[in-house]
């Protein structure tokens, strides 16, 4: 399979790499180079913000006429995201276009982090209760994040993954 | 110099330091344009250079290959991945979609970002964007030349520098050829200091031999008299001793008698009888002795001396007082030397240096007035030392005097010493450089900088001299700064002159006392208008130039005329009407169009009027837009067809009825080839009316024209100062107006313009703008005289645009003013000066009904220049000339229904015209005062017929052609 690897995924983590994404950090598997560990922090005005967040992004076949396969490792209390860690993006869905790429995707994803957008919900009773009590929800939000994305960053330190998860705040709270 | 080449290897250095580095952390505006390009020339889908792209109806562009795998074959239909927006596949399938050619050839290119060639293309952008050098026009780091403050190329700054060093050593030179005098002047001083020094001792030397001399002779003479005091002394106290010494003994001898005499009375002792007789004697003498003995106490014993000085008693002091005197000799010639110095001096520091051309403008101004200050300033300078060289002279020599009194007066050397030196460094230069460079001020600093030049000729060294443009530019004699002090000498007609703004109070003076001249003498001789007023001395020149122009065409009409009915020549006859939009022309005028015999022409046309007409419009056409080259070819081909038919009738025996034939073919062809264009047959009026006088229907110097509703033409019969109205036959119709300065009244009203409703009239010499109704109803009038908004100075021509609005051209202003239709002043544009949008004594105006261009006649600057209807300067057209497209102060303008312009070009004494563009289409008239023919013509305008009225002033008519 990756003896067949298409240019353009080449390309794509090659530049991912010489030039990463501030915030964001993906990474091939050493023996699946359609499949990336991806780190997004948690944007600073968010409730996710001191959180790193795991994901898993995966390159079908017809990558890039069909849409990459992300999904959250890390739970995380999103109306946008559920328990699986399936993600309600429409770019990843019916609005993907080949002019995307991995990078824009998961720039899109720290986008939706720090607008969750309860109107088109993917975690229902999540979003019920943002619409419901957004300040109890950005609480629970919050709390989660320092349940769950906090252990995540310490396993990304233990397993250097985080070369340029830049923020420094994460490291001192 | 040397450091720019290593400041562009470290740029490049840098920029490949740069590239190096990823993108994100370069900084923020550093955009590296080879990786710009590359990234134009990716395929957002492959993330590779384009194959074969394709370019979507979404202007965006992908491979065809990726295109292809992301189209929808089932529904036949393809989103952009960039925008989503759908687009149908065509029916060959995606390859069918357009390629992208522009993005193909940048391909080609084969751009492969490496840091060298980023650096490199960084580079050639960086030059691309570099400024122009604004003095050899090229593109360069510009940096401010400091010596013309130009943005200038390091190789202008260069040159700059050079030729300022150049000049530099110039000066140098001559401030060192020139230096010794300052030092000789020390030393001479010096030397003098030592001779002054020597001249006194010689003359305390004198002084003191002097009065040494007269001292001891008042010695001697003193020694004298207390010699002749001590004689007379001794002598007198011998006498007086003598004479005291006998009466001692006397007074003895007496005592020693009494006192026997006593004894023997006494009887003391015995005396014999004689004796006592003899004694008896000797007492009764003694008695009368002493009765008589009254010596003269002050003569014998009080003998006085006294000295007394003499009856001139009083000279002594007096000469002692004025004698000797002390003479102040000054070296002989001193004041000739003076002169002479004079001469050699200040004069011959004007260089002519280079660098002062390269001065800026402003910069040339100042100094210009400067030096016009400075020249004035030396005028007086080296006048005044010719008439009265004797008062300098003794000028000098009392101030030398005087300073040497007072160095002889009050010898405190310090006080002496410090106002000399002032005096002497106040006005060299090298003092305030000095200054300039000590950053305390010195206590001798001048409070002005200005020197008078007359003031210091000798201490004034060369470089002080401010730089000076060259010499040789030539400027008017006399400043204009000094004009306003001589006022009496202005001409005494100030219709002509030109605004000065200084001396309005005056001008207006004058004008009203030339006024009443002017009005006395219009009485009397009421035509006598002067010539000159209008043309200057050149226009003369040119017109008799023209005539003899005029004489050579008429010749060749009048050969023509001589032999009509020859085969290939037809006569010229008048044509009325010929304008391609005209109404319809008669059939006999057709036949008599001047165009028909070209044999090449006759082939296409023959005389059939639509033909014709399409063939005049298609010839209007060309010769719009090129009649030079129309002109050219037609003559071209004249001088061959008369080739071809020289040679034949060369080649057979000709006649000389044939050859005077022929040549009368040849003179028509170079009379036909210089008259190309269709204008060609406007040449001879339709109607001329009007000729020298004060009754209806004469006319004295008519100036503007308008065509009026019903085919009326209005002309300003400018001295009867009234508006005379004609049918478009010439009959008289009205006039209104009548000399003065109340409402209605006119005085040498100029122009004239029309619209629906009322006739506008710019009334010359009473400085404003009367506005009629049509019947000749004064409305209004507003303007006065001045420089101002909405004042005029000889407001000339006017014009009406379709709004109403009035465009006066005030001539003497050098501008053009806007009103609205009640008068009120809008705008102004123009200034006086021969620049773009600049004008010296616009005269007409006119506005195009279609693109509101304004349309100025810029009469001294024999051009017309266009501004669009917010004063904007678009473009000119003309320059001083006779030839096509030329004029000499070009006056009337009118613009047809075509958007032709017709220009009266006055001292041509013709008729252009002009397509809007300011191409030149044709002319016609020459000068005389036959039908057709012109002189000083004056105004033009266009009938709604498009008949072309013009006012034909000195042969104080109208010809309508």
């Amino acid at each position: 399979m990756a003896s067949s690897l298409p240019r353009r995924i080449l390309k794509e983590t090659q530049r991912l790499a010489a030039d990463p994404v501030p915030g964001i950090s993906a990474n091939a598997d050493e023996s699946n180079a359609r499949y990336f560990h991806v780190m997004i922090a948690g944007p600073e005005d968010s409730p996710f913000a001191g959180g790193v967040f795991k994901l898993e992004l995966f390159l079908p076949e017809e990558y890039p006429m069909a849409a990459p396969k992300v999904r959250f490792m890390t739970k995380i209390y999103h109306p946008n995201i559920d328990k699986l860690g399936r993600i309600c993006l429409d770019i990843l869905k019916d609005k993907w276009s080949p002019a995307l790429q991995i990078r824009t995707v998961l720039l899109s994803i720290q986008a939706l982090l720090s607008a969750p957008n309860p109107e088109d919900p993917l975690a229902t009773d999540v979003a019920e209760q943002w619409k419901a009590n957004e300040a109890e929800a950005i609480k629970t939000a919050k709390q989660w994040t320092l349940a769950y994305a906090r252990k995540s960053l310490k396993k990304a330190l233990l397993h250097q993954h985080c070369l340029v998860l830049a923020p420094t705040k994460i490291i001192e709270t | 110099m040397s450091d720019s080449p290593q400041n562009e290897a470290e740029a490049r250095e840098r920029m490949r330091e740069l590239m190096s580095r990823p993108p994100s952390s370069r900084p923020a505006d550093f955009v590296n344009p080879l990786e710009k390009i590359e990234q134009l020339l990716t395929c957002p889908i492959c993330l590779d250079r384009y194959k074969q792209p394709k370019l979507l109806p979404c202007q965006h562009t992908f491979c065809y290959p990726c295109l292809e795998s992301c189209a929808d074959t089932l529904h036949r239909n393809l989103k952009c991945p960039e925008c989503r927006a759908e687009h149908n596949i065509p029916y060959d399938g995606v390859k069918a979609f357009q390629p992208n050619y522009t993005l193909t050839g940048f391909l080609e290119i084969h751009l492969q970002a490496t840091p060298e060639s980023a650096a490199e293309i960084e580079e050639y952008i960086h030059r691309y964007n570099l400024e122009r050098c604004k003095i050899c026009d090229e593109k360069a780091d510009c940096e401010p030349c400091a010596h013309c403050d130009r943005k200038a190329c390091k190789e202008c700054r260069q040159t700059h520098m050079d030729m300022l060093k150049r000049d530099m050593s110039r000066l140098l030179n001559q401030v060192k050829r020139l230096a010794n005098r300052i030092t000789e002047a020390s030393d001479n001083l010096s030397k003098g200091i030592d001779m002054l020094t020597m001249n006194c001792e010689t003359t305390k030397a004198e002084v003191k031999e002097y009065f040494h001399r007269y001292q001891r002779e008042l010695k001697k003479k003193e020694d004298n008299f207390l010699v002749e005091i001590d004689t007379f002394q001794a002598n007198e106290s011998r006498v007086m001793t003598n004479l005291r010494d006998v009466l001692e003994i006397e007074s003895s001898n007496m005592s020693e008698a009494i006192s026997r005499l006593d004894a023997v009375i006494k009887g003391e002792c015995v005396i014999e009888d004689a004796e006592l007789v003899r004694m008896k004697n000797t007492f009764t003498e003694g008695i009368e002795y002493l009765k008589n003995f009254q010596p003269d106490a002050d003569e014998l014993f009080n003998r006085k001396l006294r000295f007394s000085s003499g009856e001139d008693a009083s000279k002594l002091p007096a000469a002692i007082a004025t004698s000797g005197e002390l003479c102040i000799l000054d070296p002989q010639f001193s004041g000739k030397y003076q002169k002479k110095e004079q001469q050699y001096l200040p004069r011959p520091f004007r260089l002519p240096l280079e660098s002062d051309n390269y001065r800026v403008k402003a910069d040339e101004r100042a100094s210009m007035r400067e030096r016009e200050a400075d020249r004035a300033i030396s005028r007086h300078s080296h006048r005044n030392p010719e008439p009265d060289e004797s008062s300098i002279r003794y000028r000098r020599r009392q101030q030398l005097e005087d300073e040497v009194w007072n160095r002889l007066r009050n010898p405190a050397p310090s006080l002496l010493t410090t106002s000399v030196t002032s005096e002497a460094t106040r006005t060299s230069p090298w003092a305030a450089e000095r200054v300039s460079r000590s950053v305390e001020p010195t206590k001798s600093r001048p409070t002005s900088l200005i020197v008078p030049a007359s003031e210091s000729p000798r201490t004034v060294s060369p470089a002080s001299k401010p730089p000076l443009p060259p010499v040789e530019k030539n400027d008017p004699p006399s400043p204009p700064a000094a004009l306003p002090q001589i006022p009496i000498r202005k001409p005494p007609l100030p219709r002509q002159q030109s605004s000065n703004d200084e001396s309005l109070n005056e001008k207006v003076e004058t004008i009203r006392r030339a006024h009443q001249q002017r009005q006395a003498a219009s009485r009397a001789v009421s035509s006598e208008e002067s010539e000159g007023e209008d043309f200057p001395v050149s226009t003369n020149r040119g017109r008799i130039r023209i005539v003899c122009r005029a004489a050579s065409v008429n010749r060749d009409d009048g050969l023509m005329s001589m032999i009509p009915g020859t085969g290939t020549v037809q006569p010229i006859q008048p044509i009325t009407s010929s304008a391609p939009h005209s109404a319809p022309v008669t059939g006999a005028e057709q036949v008599a169009i001047p165009v028909t015999h070209f044999t090449g022409e006759e082939d296409e046309g023959g005389i059939v009027v639509p033909a014709w007409l399409q063939r005049r419009r298609q010839r209007f056409q060309r010769s719009r837009t090129n009649p030079d080259l129309q002109a050219q070819f037609t003559s071209a081909r004249v001088q061959q067809l008369l080739a071809e038919r020289q040679s034949r009738l060369d080649s057979s025996t000709t006649t000389d009825e044939e050859k005077e034939k022929l040549n009368v073919l040849r003179q028509r062809g170079r009379s036909a080839s210089r008259e190309a264009g269709e204008w060609r047959a406007r040449g001879r009026p339709r109607a001329v009316f009007g000729r020298k006088g004060g009754k209806e229907g004469e006319l004295n110097w008519p100036r503007g024209v308008c065509a009026l509703a019903g085919g009326l033409v209005a002309t300003c019969d400018s001295s009867n100062h009234r508006v005379c109205v004609f049918d478009r036959e010439g009959k008289f119709v009205r006039q209104f107006g009548g000399y003065g300065s109340g409402n209605g009244q006119l005085d040498s009203a100029a122009g004239l313009a029309s619209s629906k409703l009322r006739v506008v009239v710019s009334d010359r010499y009473n400085h404003r703008i009367s506005v009629f109704g049509l019947e000749g109803d004064h409305l209004f009038s507003f303007g006065g005289h001045g420089p101002g908004n909405a004042k005029f100075n000889n407001p000339w021509g006017v014009a009406i645009d379709d709004l109403g609005s009035i465009y006066v051209a005030d001539k003497d202003n050098h501008r053009v003013q806007v009103f609205d239709k009640n008068g009120q002043f809008i705008a102004k544009f123009g200034s006086f000066g021969h620049l773009p949008g600049q004008l010296n004594s616009p005269l007409f105006i006119a506005v195009s009904k279609v693109s509101h261009q304004v349309y100025v006649s810029d009469s001294s600057n024999h051009r017309i220049s266009v501004f669009d209807p917010h004063g904007v300067h678009l473009f000119s057209f003309g320059e001083e000339g006779f030839h096509g497209g030329q004029f000499k102060f070009p006056r009337g303008i009118a613009i047809d229904s075509q958007e032709n312009v017709i220009i009266a070009d006055s001292g041509n004494n013709r008729i252009q015209i002009f397509d809007a563009q300011g191409q030149f289409v044709s002319s016609f008239g020459t000068w005389g005062g036959g039908a057709g023919q012109l002189k000083g013509v004056e105004d033009v305008c266009v009938t709604i017929d498009g008949s072309i009225v013009v006012t034909d002033r000195e042969n104080h008519r109208i010809q309508i052609f």
